[in-house]
């Protein structure tokens, strides 16, 4: 299914705060990073580490990195 | 014993609306601690990341802000025991007590810029590799100058902004991206000011000419909440 601009935008911004933002309460805060492999409109979104997030867009060959953003023709 | 999973903390007395679910559809309920009632579900092992979980996350915390002051917890914030849980909160107490008056009465926008029809040029530092020491020279130096190009643009599209939208800002969170992005601001505003606030980020998108603005929110304030 295509992505239209505003989903892209707004599920990179959706998951920037979520993952990224908000308090955190310290100690034994744990991300799981195993076995993620989820398809929601079209996006894959891959984990590379806790705090920095590719998400994979096939129709547009994109990787939208979350926390930053950068463009790449990599499948 | 189930561990627990927070979402977020408000003030003490304000506890989730009756059938409110969490991550995997649990029943969200709010625990007393201290002046704080923080909204938790039961749930066995921390969570794996991903949309679904993320969105079920989001969703309570909107919930929370659609009530009262909420200071947003990060994904992921998953106690063994509601001992450990506890134990976290008393740790933050004075931090969370400031945010929560920080934050009271406010709201989180974000203007997202982007460089128009700007595409990236990977060629300029990685992809092929230059045939000679001079050549690799010529290309570091052409790499060097488009990122100080794009500081440029990046900084005058935030000082554009602000001279839009200072005046209704209690405070900001700067982000610059790679392309195709150029920079993510989230200001911290009065809830009233809200329709102003678009107002002048409207007429600031007039402003930036090729480059796409995208107003997003409100969102409960993730970039604010601090302990």
């Amino acid at each position: 299914m295509p992505v239209s601009e505003h989903d892209r935008v707004a599920l990179v911004e959706l998951v920037n705060r979520v993952v990224d933002r908000g308090v955190v309460l310290s100690g034994d805060i744990t991300i799981s990073v195993a076995d993620v492999d989820l398809l929601y409109l079209g996006l894959r979104v891959l984990l590379c580490s806790p705090d920095r997030m590719d998400v994979r867009s096939e129709d547009e060959s994109r990787v939208l990195e979350l926390g930053s953003v950068r463009e790449s023709g990599a499948p | 014993m189930s561990g627990v999973y927070a979402y977020c903390v408000v003030a003490a007395g304000h506890h989730p609306p009756s059938g409110l679910t969490g991550l995997d559809g649990r029943p969200v309920s709010g625990r007393n601690i201290g002046p704080f009632t923080v909204w938790v579900s039961e749930q066995e092992a921390a969570p794996k990341v991903g949309i679904e979980p993320i969105s079920q996350h989001h969703e309570v915390v909107r919930s929370a802000v659609g009530l009262t002051t909420a200071i947003p917890v990060r994904f992921g914030a998953w106690a063994p025991d509601a001992a450990r849980l506890r134990e976290r909160i008393d740790r933050n107490r004075a931090g969370l007590e400031s945010a929560l008056a920080t934050l009271s009465g406010r709201i989180e926008l974000g203007v997202r810029v982007e460089d128009g029809s700007r595409r990236p040029d990977h060629g300029t530092d990685r992809g092929s590799t230059p045939p000679n020491g001079k050549a690799y020279l010529r290309q570091l130096s052409a790499s060097y100058a488009e990122r100080a190009r794009r500081k440029g643009r990046q900084e005058s599209a935030v000082r554009r902004l602000r001279a839009r939208v200072d005046e209704l800002c209690h405070a900001e969170h700067v982000r610059y991206l790679d392309a195709p992005g150029l920079v993510a601001v989230a200001h911290l505003v009065a809830r009233d000011d809200e329709a102003r606030y678009r107002r002048e980020v409207e007429a600031f998108t007039q402003d930036q000419g090729d480059g796409r603005v995208h107003l997003t929110g409100p969102w409960p304030p993730y970039s604010f909440a601090t302990s």
